[in-house]
């Protein structure tokens, strides 16, 4: 069977006990959608570069109750821990003392329905197949409520397991974050995967900032190198609210990180950043887009990529300045290097303009280290090995120095040094 | 509203300045498309039965397709039963020299501005004019003929070099290609064909003005420039179009291939009648063209200068195929009014060692859409390569838009492709740098678009940076609030 009938074989057993959190007709619609448009193909512009064809086939198990979370491996910081083995709560792991006298923090199964109706699912640029597939089975996954003028005092990590032991596994968690006015949180979301087998993730995380919040996120690909990822982060900035966005990508199968930003008042301020390392046969896809809604925004993004052996990359960015968004700065940058013959990058820096008094400009290079630079480091005795390295850390700093927590920014550091050493 | 903004009104309004049509009397197919119009064309030009085959293969093939939807343009679906697809003028005689030509002809060049013994005495620029579909009169020919090289139109070369277009014809733009190609091999009227033999560097610009005249003819013209090993030519294509009501159809094919050493020049000046300020009428231009560098050290050079149409969806593209070819791509867009473009270019990298440059400035005004659309792919084994692009958008107004499509794809780790793109309007602070030292906000204007333009004018020959300079002037001059 494959594995959108897969899928819709499952949605009749989940829909009678499916909560009622998320509206039914929701669900129905998103589920109708995924039927009428099927699982993503390379016939689609949004997925021209990525082919999903060779799981559609796998015998995913939807429903991976029992999971064991043996071999999770903890980042060394201090934060309010939360663990998802096979996309579903495992409470005795999870830590989040003290942090009810900040947040809201909730299944999203259990969340009000009128902070849904207000909240959830708002923006939703390039709904496909998966996504509609994501909603209509929403039902596990993080729900945090940031209270007005509150700052978390540590960051809030969530780590999503795949136990792959018992066979290939699909999880499709939601998570959902509101700050409130003035609210302030830092969010990681980390991948990994045991056992041999492969494993879908197919998530999705929105992002709801009221006027003058903070929000910066990470997220951290981990998985096996036969995991398949496909997530979707969804930001909407309310006047003068501030994000910070890093996704870093260095194992799986096939990833695919979307992240979509929405500038939707006056003031606001994106920052996105984007590390990849490819090597074997790893396929990493990134597409971003800013939509610039409303005049005086501010966007940065910075997307960096080194390939090796025969992987691939992809890297598709979309600046949307609409109409009356004047005074817009945008920019964007993509930058690859590639080190072997049959690494291959695709990229797509796409603006799409229609205000007059903006500032906008995108670039992309590909290309390789530097001879120059590599001669400089050798004619000081440095060996040729150490000097590639040397360099391609300098590359990928540009965008590690992004991580505001020092010691997160440290260990994910030295866990780069060591995939990058030869 | 500012005085900028008069400007801006008074100059975008300002009408078509080549509206007028020629009462010549035309032998036209009957409306609408089937096998016995392609029949109806090929026997018209008594065309040998290879050529009626393609044709009818290529016909075959497109009433299998449907119409491409992927640009960024929108227009009403066209009928294309509703389309003369031969019209021809009516030659009684066969002319000796420029002076038989039919006066009212005579005067619709020089009312364009070409007119044909001027230009053959003071610029040199031998004239292949194509006043719809069939060639009326090629000058210089005796004098190019001398070198070997052979310009003239495609119909005459299908009877004279048979060898030749039988062996190149479709060889670069496969009757397969796309929707457009497909239609245009089926039911193409005539064109230019050119061939520079070995070693022979072409004294003059070879230059072609396309002409629609007849109301309700689509245009699909052929174009195939050959240049052999160690030859260099320039050429030139201008179109200008009188006033329509109706969307007129524009779906040409242009294929080049240069040899070993050889180098191609192709400029192009295009200011078809763009539809009036509320988007009624204007040419639609699909445009294929695309050239292969055949051979090593090759080089295509595409420069164009697009002011018209309604709609156009154009993207001359390079193969570099030879090692050390090189490819460039030089492009001035301008949109106003209603006018959508979705122009840019495709860069194939093949051949070791290949270079390509791409340099595309867009401007939009009004409520037009301007999009570029690239493609560079560099290929595994075309290792060494480098490819540098820059495209720049202008906005004027805040009711039109600009848009960036680049693909880019690079297979191999030796090759270095950069891309860089940017989005402004006129600074105000240039505009008044040019105020404070006497030079009134119109011609501060003129000045600082000129500039920005002005590495793809430069690559104009002489008399098209003229010309060119000329339509720029006309679309938008001024159009800055």
């Amino acid at each position: 069977m494959n594995l959108k009938d897969l899928i819709l074989q499952e949605y009749k057993t989940f829909a009678p006990n499916a909560s009622t959190a998320v509206p039914k007709v929701l669900r129905e619609e998103s589920i109708k959608q995924l039927s009428e448009w099927g699982i993503p193909t390379i016939k689609q512009e949004e997925w021209k570069y990525t082919n999903l064809k060779s799981i559609l086939e796998t015998p995913f198990k939807l429903n991976g109750g029992n999971g064991k979370a043996e071999g999770l491996h903890y980042y060394n910081i201090n934060a309010y821990k939360l663990v998802f083995v096979n996309g579903i709560l495992n409470a005795t792991l999870s830590d989040t003392k003290g942090i009810e006298a900040f947040a809201t923090l909730k299944s999203i199964s259990e969340a009000e329905p009128a902070v849904l109706e207000k909240h959830f699912n708002k923006f939703h640029p390039f709904k496909d197949g998966l996504q509609a597939s994501n909603l209509a089975f929403a039902q596990h996954g993080v729900y945090l409520h940031v209270a007005k003028g509150k700052v978390l005092p540590k960051p809030i990590i969530v780590y999503f397991l795949a136990d792959t032991t018992q066979g290939p596994i699909l999880a499709q968690p939601r998570n959902l974050v509101v700050l409130e006015q003035g609210a302030s949180v830092k969010w990681i979301e980390s991948f990994q995967s045991t056992g041999n087998d492969t494993s879908f993730t197919n998530i999705c995380s929105e992002f709801f900032l009221h006027q003058d919040s903070h929000l910066e996120q990470y997220k951290f690909q981990e998985e096996n190198d036969k995991a398949y990822h496909v997530g979707t982060s969804q930001v909407v900035h309310l006047e003068k609210s501030y994000s910070h966005s890093a996704v870093m990508t260095w194992s799986g199968a096939l990833v695919r990180n979307n992240l979509n930003i929405h500038l939707g008042a006056e003031y606001c301020e994106a920052h996105l950043y984007g590390l990849y390392l490819g090597n074997n046969n790893r396929h990493i896809d990134n597409h971003t887009l800013v939509d610039h809604a409303k005049p005086n925004c501010y966007s940065n993004e910075l997307y960096k990529g080194i390939l090796d052996d025969q992987s691939t990359g992809v890297f598709n960015g979309k600046i949307w300045v609409q109409k009356d968004a004047q005074k817009t700065n945008a920019f964007q940058s993509n930058k690859n290097v590639l080190l072997s013959a049959k690494a291959t990058m695709n990229t797509k820096p796409q603006l799409e303009i229609f205000a007059d008094d903006v500032k906008c400009s995108h670039g992309a290079t590909v290309g390789q280290l530097d001879e120059e630079a590599l001669f400089f480091l050798r004619a000081r005795g440095i060996p040729v090995a150490q000097a590639r390295l040397l360099l391609m850390q300098a590359f990928s700093d540009d965008v590690l120095n992004k991580i505001t927590i020092p010691e997160l920014q440290e260990e994910i550091t030295a866990t780069l040094a060591q995939r990058l050493r030869p | 509203m500012s005085d900028s903004n008069k400007i801006l009104e008074e100059l975008t309004q300002s009408d078509y300045k080549y509206g007028f049509v020629t009462n010549i009397e035309n032998e036209s197919a009957p409306k609408g498309l089937s096998e016995d119009t392609v029949r109806f064309i090929s026997a018209k030009k008594n065309e040998p039965q290879w050529l009626l085959d393609w044709r009818l293969k290529a016909f075959r093939h497109w009433l299998t397709l449907e119409t491409p939807t992927w640009a960024n343009v929108t227009f009403p679906a066209i009928d294309y039963q509703d389309i003369i697809y031969y019209s021809a003028p009516k030659q009684k005689v066969t002319l000796n020299s420029l002076d038989e030509i039919d006066p009212e002809l005579r005067a619709t060049f020089e009312k364009l501005g070409i007119s044909l013994d001027e230009q053959k005495r003071l610029s040199g620029v031998a004239v292949d004019a194509v006043i719809d579909s069939v060639s009326i009169t090629t000058t210089f020919k005796v004098k190019l003929s001398e070198l070997g090289i052979i310009f003239c139109s495609m119909s005459e070369a299908v009877h004279e070099h048979p060898e030749l277009v039988k062996k190149y014809l479709g060889t670069v733009v496969p009757i397969t290609d796309n929707y457009f190609t497909a239609l245009n091999s089926a039911v193409f009227s005539d064109g230019s064909f050119c061939y520079i033999p070995k070693g022979v560097r072409c004294p003059m610009e070879l230059s072609t003005y396309f002409r629609i005249n007849a109301a309700n003819t689509g245009q699909f013209e052929r174009t195939l420039l050959i240049a052999d090993e160690g030859s260099h030519v320039s050429y030139l294509e201008g179109c200008t179009a009188p006033m329509r009501d109706e969307n007129q159809l524009h779906a040409a094919v242009v294929e080049l291939i240069s040899m070993e050493r050889a180098e191609i020049k192709y400029s192009t000046v295009q200011n078809w009648y763009p539809g009036d300020k509320n988007g009624k009428g204007g040419i639609y231009n699909f445009v294929t063209k695309r050239g292969i560098c055949a051979g090593d050290h090759a080089k295509i050079s595409w420069t164009q200068v697009e002011t018209g149409s309604a709609i156009t969806w154009k993207y001359p593209s390079v193969i570099l195929k030879g090692d050390y070819s090189i490819g460039e791509f030089y492009s001035v867009a301008v949109t106003n009014n209603m006018q959508q473009a979705d122009t840019g270019t495709k860069m194939i990298h093949i051949g070791k060692n290949t270079r390509s440059r791409i340099v595309s400035k867009g401007i939009s005004a009004g409520k037009s859409q301007n999009s570029y659309r690239g493609l560079v792919e560099v290929k595994p084994r075309a290792i060494n390569s480098r490819n540098f692009s820059q495209c720049d958008s202008l906005l004027m107004g805040d009711q039109c838009g600009a848009h960036t499509f680049p693909y880019i794809e690079v297979g191999n780790p030796s090759s270095i492709v950069e891309h860089e793109a940017t989005t402004s309007k006129i600074g105000e602070d240039q505009v008044f740098y040019c105020n404070q030292r006497g030079i009134d906000t119109e011609k501060a204007v003129a000045l600082i678009v000129n500039g920005y333009c002005k590495e793809v004018l430069n690559q104009l020959p002489m008399e098209f940076a003229v010309e060119a300079q000329k339509l720029l002037a006309i679309s938008l001059e001024g159009s800055v609030g």
